[in-house]
């Protein structure tokens, strides 16, 4: 990093945090995706890939867990609702499990809390579960 | 005011140094003891600012995060500068009726949600907001 009085001027990838990680498994006939770190225009590519080609595969139930997600942006809140549309043309769903103060405030400034189910546990919403929503355009 | 006020970060317009941006303003935020809630939003604030002008065609030479502590609150304010003479040329402007993603779409309301003040300008990759300093809850205001 190279300083000019007070202006840090950052030009290298080693002092880019971001330390953001996906991962998806199988629960009771859902596919949860477990997401760690930031959700935003770095690494929300990512997550969407990873949800369509799951969806794209035949899981339409999916679970979204933000437990561990520390910071959602307007790229990680386009995600979700490209993922529900995508799922709900399908007779699938998709629900959010344990966002976090902050992704909550997104979610309802955005509106997306009316839409999209949020559940405490990964546990609870496999267990209350969610009827498939029918095909929608 | 001193200069020694001013806290400034200048990073390229890639995705992967908005990270960056953010822990600066969480350092930021220490610094002038904000609240957690106060630093979330302007971390929001610029990130989107920051992805305007990561997914712009002609993408700025830099982008430079500033705060300055005022008498009345604390300034933030995220500029870019054009990579040459020809991106103040190039109209950037989608053609009529393209449909812009939907994050695009929503990062003015969503700022504005956040700071209905702020001043925005996503084509200019520009965002200027203020933070009323908060007084500690044992000092009441005039």
């Amino acid at each position: 990093m190279e300083s000019q009085g007070h202006v840090a001027r950052q030009e290298s990838d080693a002092n880019a945090l971001q330390p953001f990680a996906v991962a998806s498994r199988t629960e009771g006939g859902w596919t949860v995706i477990d997401v760690r770190g930031d959700l935003d225009v770095y690494s929300s590519p990512t997550l969407r890939q990873l949800i369509l080609d799951r969806i794209h595969r035949g899981d339409g139930r999916i679970i979204v867990d933000l437990e561990h997600v520390d910071f959602l942006d307007s790229a990680g809140v386009s995600v979700m609702v490209s993922a529900l549309r995508q799922a709900t043309n399908r007779n699938g769903t998709l629900a959010l499990v344990q966002p976090g103060d902050q992704a909550r405030r997104m979610l309802r400034l955005t509106d997306l809390e009316k839409v999209l189910p949020t559940f405490t546990s990964v546990e609870d919403a496999v267990s209350l579960g969610l009827p498939d929503m029918g095909a929608e355009t | 005011m001193t200069e020694d006020d001013l806290l400034e970060l200048q990073i390229p317009p890639q995705a992967e140094y908005v990270g960056t941006a953010r822990l600066f303003l969480a350092a930021a935020g220490r610094h002038f003891e904000l609240s957690e809630e106060a630093v979330a939003d302007v971390k929001v604030a610029v990130s989107e600012v920051c992805a305007d002008a990561i997914e712009d065609l002609r993408r700025p030479e830099h982008l430079r995060i500033a705060i300055r502590p005022g008498v009345d609150a604390l300034e933030v304010a995220v500029s870019s500068e054009p990579a040459g003479i020809e991106a103040d040329l190039e109209d950037t402007t989608p053609p009529a009726g393209e449909m812009a993603p939907f994050e695009r779409r929503l990062r003015e309301p969503l700022v504005h949600a956040l700071f209905p003040h702020a001043d925005y300008q996503p084509r200019q990759h520009r965002l200027r907001l203020s933070l009323p300093w908060e007084l500690p809850e044992d000092i009441e205001g005039p």
